[in-house]
């Protein structure tokens, strides 16, 4: 194994190793060199927290918009005869005004 | 004796590493000037184990993240092999993704035996061969042709053990450490490359 491994002309080899390191192209160089500016600057951790939150708030929102008109629409137990509307709420009004006036006729026959 | 036995047959730690004498000179005192003296070796080491120019540039640009975002307020003597664990476990990752997205996308794997586009820089191009003669130029640009072809040939584990002793120049425990194995393992792996790479290694024997 030693033998082997001592027959080697490091340097040479080593030589040949850097030639294709300096060898890279200058497209390669500019993608690296920015690709380490981004590293450095830590632009990849906050560009991939907000797309996360993107993502999440995205699958909120649509899980809203999924559920709500089903909830709505499969309610069977909401009491529609519960629902006031306007003429209702007047007719009840007046009822109230006539039983305050038998209230008065009442309170005026016992004191005469 | 017994205890430098008992220290190579487990995984070194990072804090032995830095007091090696190999760490004593470092050419780099901030993480810039390191990132940017490694950076295309990195590259190129990554381009031979994927043989894709795309992942390849992905791969160091992760590492280069990661090492930054965890491990930039280290020892500076510590970054190097922190930064190869990081670019080979990268490169595991990598297979490993490979390996599903063959195994579901079967089309893509034929699409991307065909489109395989790993090549070597042309040296004659470069301005510091001007200075020698064109047979030498010629002559070295095959010699690395073929070295790299046998490289890429080579094991995963095999080529790493190659690549970080003979190229980056780690001692076998920097390059233990960086591969997450013994250092008698990392000598078996790099013995057994040379073997695999005798016929390109010829070349570099004495005469």
């Amino acid at each position: 194994m030693n033998t082997t491994m001592t027959k080697i002309n490091q340097s040479k080899l080593t030589k040949d190793l850097t030639s294709l390191e300096d060898g890279t192209s200058v497209q390669d160089t500019f993608r690296l060199a920015n690709a380490r500016n981004k590293a450095l600057r830590g632009q990849r951790s906050r560009s991939n927290t907000w797309s996360w939150l993107v993502l999440g708030s995205s699958c909120a929102a649509l899980a809203i918009i999924m559920l709500t008109p089903l909830s709505m629409e499969t309610s069977p137990y909401v009491d529609t005869t519960l629902a006031i509307n306007e003429p209702e709420l007047f007719a009840a009004a007046d009822q109230d005004e006539g039983l305050s006036f038998y209230y008065w006729l009442d309170v005026y026959d016992t004191y005469e | 004796m017994m205890a430098n036995l008992i220290s190579q047959s487990k995984e070194p730690e990072i804090s032995q590493i830095a007091s090696t004498p190999e760490s004593a000179t470092l050419p780099y005192e901030t993480m810039e000037e390191f990132l940017k003296g490694i950076e295309k070796r990195a590259f190129q080491m990554a381009k031979m184990s994927t043989s894709r120019y795309e992942d390849a540039l992905d791969i160091v640009q992760e590492t280069m993240f990661k090492m930054v975002e965890k491990y930039a307020s280290k020892p500076v003597q510590e970054w190097k092999p922190l930064f190869y664990r990081i670019l080979n476990n990268k490169i595991t990752d990598h297979y490993r993704r490979q390996a599903v997205r063959d195994n579901i996308f079967i089309w893509k794997r034929l699409d991307n035996e065909q489109n395989d586009d790993f090549s070597q820089p042309d040296l004659s191009s470069h301005p510091d061969r001007h200075s020698e003669e064109p047979d030498e130029v010629l002559m070295r640009q095959q010699r690395i042709d073929r070295l790299a072809e046998g490289v890429k040939q080579l094991a995963k584990r095999q080529r790493e053990a190659f690549l970080l002793r003979s190229w980056e120049g780690l001692s076998t425990r920097e390059t233990a450490y960086a591969m997450g194995c013994t250092e008698g393992s990392v000598k078996t792996h790099y013995s057994r490359a040379l073997e695999k790479l005798r016929d390109q290694m010829d070349e570099y024997h004495y005469d």
